[in-house]
């Protein structure tokens, strides 16, 4: 209930914001429709890699960097301090910030993976899995997000410190579209985005091995990788600015 | 009142409270209870140590040592159990600046859980002002705006940093007037301030703070009592050598007589005995107290360590 109040002040500021909503809705959508049409994931080869990779832009920008910036932004207006002391538990308020942003890119993504789909004339083979890429991605995304709004002092700061999670995240996405067996295969799977690929691209195209023993290991390596930054986020947030 | 399960504690417990930044100790073994319905004020300068006790006695700063119990309970640890309770006006008023000042507040009362409270925006002065995004608002209005949102809650305890800092003097005395009707229903409140006077009007008990200790407690009128009472005159005709004996320290400048007494009815007696039987006018007579000014600017100019913690 506190956490849809929140959701709901959230979707309020976000709206009012021209800043954020640029970031957040619009940026994100541009940049996912372009990408079908870019030199780059055109090599990529097939439907799948280029709904991969929309996909991970959509949202590394639209949850990722958006995530981090408004944590800095609410933190410094202290309004994170606010909430503290009110009766909101913390999973309430974490709720309460990412799932506005969450909901925006979900929209995102359904409109920018549609166009994919019309012009690349094919659909993905099992959409449920392509449900499951998106929420994993958008955990893990979110908990980098928080991570990293734990050391930006600033919304500004933010455009500095999401670069090195920007470059590992946009490492993880294109490089899985790479085959690479063995153990640097399994490696490869844990760096943050890789999994999201790696999901994305068996729901969009299938897989002749059967998708259970295809998503097992991104799936657990991603899990295990959102899980730790999650909990490295919690302890090392700060509610309000260091004095 | 949004109570929770009432404990035989006092509402706010504070022993023995250090808290450190680093190398830095900001409050040093401080101690002080509160009582229902009771306003205690934590007095000082800027960096006396005011905030981060409070701070620390809402939770949102673990103590070095020592312990903090707001309605028997650890803050640091039951801080959503307590938060039902508990309201709090920090320095800086945490809003977000894109919603309105209605929308805050309906906010501020659905994480409570209660029912919305509109007609507190009359009450501070801000109910022509509901459908302005908060940003907007002056500083004085952002802090009528977070009392508002304090008073909503019913608290059973209000923990009010520089409450009137920035308010114009209307709206100061706004202020104290809610203070004073949530006192009288009954909640414990902790209110720091630099302002004097504010203390002098509200609270039931003063700790002064400095350099992290408190260095006085009591009442107003017990501190002050404790310092030199001051009687000022210029008697008219004056001559200096005829004055009467008096317990305090007299001086006279441009003709004005200043006497600084401990026994401030003995001595203000034999003056007016005096000028009545020397047909002496005592022109601007004036008997008070020490002020809490004097008191502060002395403290001010004691060395540390002659300043012991009181309680």
């Amino acid at each position: 209930m506190t956490a849809l109040t929140l959701a709901a002040a959230e979707t309020r500021l976000i709206l009012r914001n021209r800043t954020v909503l640029v970031t957040a809705a619009i940026l994100p959508l541009l940049l996912g429709i372009s990408l079908a049409n870019s030199p780059v994931t055109a090599g990529a080869g097939t439907a799948g890699a280029l709904a991969a990779t929309q996909l991970a832009m959509l949202l590394m920008f639209g949850l990722f960097m958006t995530i981090t910036m408004t944590l800095a932004a609410r933190r410094q207006q202290l309004y994170l301090k606010r909430l503290r002391t009110s009766p909101a538990s913390t999973a309430s308020i974490v709720a309460g910030l990412a799932s506005p942003l969450a909901l925006i890119t979900l929209v995102q993504t359904a409109i920018v993976l549609a166009v994919t789909a019309w012009e690349s004339g094919s659909a993905p083979a099992h959409p449920e899995l392509l449900v499951l890429a998106f929420a994993n991605g958008a955990v893990t995304m979110a908990a980098f997000g928080f991570l990293t709004a734990s050391f930006t002092r600033s919304p500004e700061a933010a455009q500095i410190t999401v670069i090195p999670g920007a470059a590992v995240f946009m490492i993880g996405a294109f490089w899985t579209l790479v085959p690479m067996d063995g153990p640097g295969g399994v490696l490869r799977s844990a760096i943050p985005g890789a999994a999201l690929t790696e999901l994305t691209t068996v729901a969009w195209d299938g897989t002749p091995d059967g998708y259970l023993a295809a998503i097992a290991q991104p799936l657990l390596l991603s899990t295990a990788v959102a899980v730790a930054a999650a909990l490295v986020a919690a302890r090392l947030f700060r509610w309000q600015p260091r004095s | 009142m949004n109570a929770i399960t009432h404990q035989p504690a006092p509402p706010v417990e504070v022993r023995d409270l250090t808290c450190r930044y680093g190398a830095f100790t900001a409050v040093d073994r401080v101690s002080f209870t509160v009582g229902h319905g009771e306003l205690f004020a934590l007095l000082g300068t800027n960096g006396a140590g005011k905030t981060t006790t409070l701070e620390t006695a809402i939770g949102l700063r673990r103590p070095a040592s020592g312990t903090a119990r707001v309605l028997g309970r650890d803050p640091g640890r039951h801080r959503r159990e307590l938060a039902g309770a508990v309201a709090v006006i920090g320095q800086e008023t945490g809003f977000a600046d894109d919603l309105t000042v209605a929308e805050t507040l309906k906010l501020w009362t659905d994480l409570h859980r209660l029912a919305p409270r509109a007609e507190l925006l009359e009450r501070v002065d801000l109910a022509h002002r509901a459908q302005v995004r908060v940003g907007a608002l002056s500083g004085g209005e952002r802090r009528r705006l977070d009392l508002a949102l304090a008073a909503a809650t019913d608290p059973e305890v209000l923990f009010a940093d520089e409450p009137t800092t920035g308010l114009d003097p209307a709206s100061r005395r706004r202020t104290w007037g809610l203070l004073r009707e949530l006192t009288e229903q009954g909640t414990a409140v902790v209110l720091t301030t630099h302002y004097l006077d504010e203390a002098a009007e509200l609270a039931d008990h003063v700790a002064i703070m400095d350099r992290g200790r408190i260095v006085r407690f009591g009442t107003v009128a017990e501190i002050t009592a404790s310092y030199e009472a001051r009687i000022t005159a210029r008697p008219e005709p004056f001559d200096p050598i005829a004055l009467p004996a008096l317990a305090g320290r007299t001086a006279i400048a441009d003709g004005r007589l200043t006497v600084r007494t401990t026994e401030l009815q003995r001595d203000l007696h034999r003056l007016l005995d005096w000028a009545a039987r020397d047909g002496v006018a005592l022109a601007d007579l004036k008997a008070e107290p020490a002020t809490l000014d004097e008191i502060f600017a002395e403290l001010e100019t004691e060395p540390a360590d002659r300043t012991g913690a009181l309680r």
